[in-house]
């Protein structure tokens, strides 16, 4: 298996495969948080509906 | 390793057994996150 690198050079690998892994590990936890309603749940804490009294 | 900074067997050897060792670790860390968020909040 090791026989893939050869030829390679350590550093561009290491940085190509951290870039790759970061970038899509960003793009999952985006989703993720989307799905766990994260975004709605903070837009509604600070966004309490508007009491009727106050509208004239 | 070889004049144009490729690597030859023996660095392709070392550096097979040193990224295979940190893509383990990588891959126990996020077991153990996604363990916890699970336990925290299921998702499906």
């Amino acid at each position: 298996m090791h026989r893939v690198w050869i030829g390679l050079d350590p550093r561009q690998v290491l940085m190509g495969t951290f870039t790759f892994v970061a970038g899509t590990v960003l793009v999952l936890h985006i989703f993720a948080f989307g799905q766990f309603g994260w975004p709605k749940e903070l837009k509604a804490k600070h966004n309490p509906p508007a009491v009727a009294s106050a509208v004239r | 390793m070889s004049s144009n900074g490729g690597m030859n067997e023996e660095d392709a050897r070392r550096f097979h057994g040193q990224f295979m060792l940190g893509m383990t670790g990588f891959v126990a860390v996020a077991v153990v996150a996604h363990y916890l968020a699970w336990s925290w909040r299921p998702w499906f």
